[in-house]
């Protein structure tokens, strides 16, 4: 299958996946002799260990002071512990730094950056290369003109940053903008646009 | 503590080569390539997904009054409103 010929319009970035490490304000201030950093992964921590060791000598060397690593399954405890100073620094996806920020009262600091340079994967709207759909602009100028298939209504990606930054902040409602709406996984809005059985559907950069 | 991150498998001068490939070793064994400075602002778009999501729950409420449903999205939209001002500020 030839996807060359199709268009993508970038909708929205979103951090999702990414990693934020946090840092209380109070630990600036305090004369440390050791530090606590919390590791937040799903992965379990006899996986994570081996993976983390290189990174936290060189930082024990970098910093001259114990590093202490800690990890956890979820954000709770550590959110808990750096709110009590506990943990100075932790590694977390965006979801728990959310809390982590509005519990913790602890900062986001530095953003982690993926080995190809990506920050996280995108939305898109893809429609025909060779249709007439050229740019977003045509697309929000021509209500009543085309048909589009949407993610599937629990999809992040595929759902629910469009609705929000395609739609919702262009005040437009999609059931009375296009002449029909179905929805569908990303692979069959793929084959949708691709088999010109739609106009323009969303999809996600995510391969997974 | 920043700069351990923000200089870790980045090229510097003064860093050679085998220390360099070494970080980024380290680096891909956290699936990561390297870090960049940044702030609660990296927070802001999964806030407005999140709230938006809220707002798609309200809205399709069949049990809630409409004079509470308008109160809720009002609350939302405010926060929303406020989110959008951060993001520029």
């Amino acid at each position: 299958m030839k996807f060359s010929s199709s268009r993508r319009f970038f909708v929205a970035a979103l951090a999702v996946g990414l990693i934020a490490t946090a840092l209380p304000a109070q630990a600036q201030q305090a004369a440390l002799t050791e530090m606590n950093i919390g590791i937040i992964s799903t992965e379990s921590s006899q996986n994570l260990k081996p993976r983390w060791d290189p990174i936290l000598a060189d930082m024990t060397k970098a910093v001259g002071m114990k590093i202490n690593a800690f990890f956890a399954p979820d954000y709770a405890g550590v959110v808990e512990a750096m709110r009590f100073g506990k943990v100075q620094i932790a590694w977390m996806g965006n979801a728990s730094a959310i809390i982590a920020v509005d519990r913790g009262g602890v900062e986001v600091f530095a953003q982690n950056i993926a080995a190809d340079g990506s920050q996280g994967y995108y939305s898109h709207i893809i429609v025909q290369g060779d249709g007439p759909i050229k740019s977003f602009d045509d697309l929000k100028a021509s209500p009543g003109k085309y048909t589009f298939s949407n993610g599937d209504p629990n999809s992040t990606s595929g759902f629910l940053i469009p609705s929000y930054y395609a739609w919702a902040t262009n005040n437009i409602d999609i059931r009375k903008h296009f002449t029909r709406v179905v929805s569908a996984n990303h692979e069959a809005n793929i084959l949708a646009v691709a088999n010109k059985q739609v106009d323009l559907a969303t999809v996600s950069s995510r391969k997974s | 503590m920043k700069s351990f991150f923000l200089d870790y498998g980045v090229e510097k001068s003064g860093k050679s080569k085998e220390l360099l490939a070494r970080e980024k070793a380290a680096l891909a064994n956290i699936q990561t390539g390297s870090f960049r400075s940044s702030t609660n602002k990296q927070l802001i778009p999964l806030r407005q997904i999140g709230l938006f999501r809220d707002k798609l729950k309200i809205e399709s409420d069949d049990k809630m009054s409409a004079e509470e449903k308008a109160a809720k999205i009002r609350e939302i939209d405010a926060k929303l409103a406020q989110l959008q001002r951060d993001a520029g500020a």
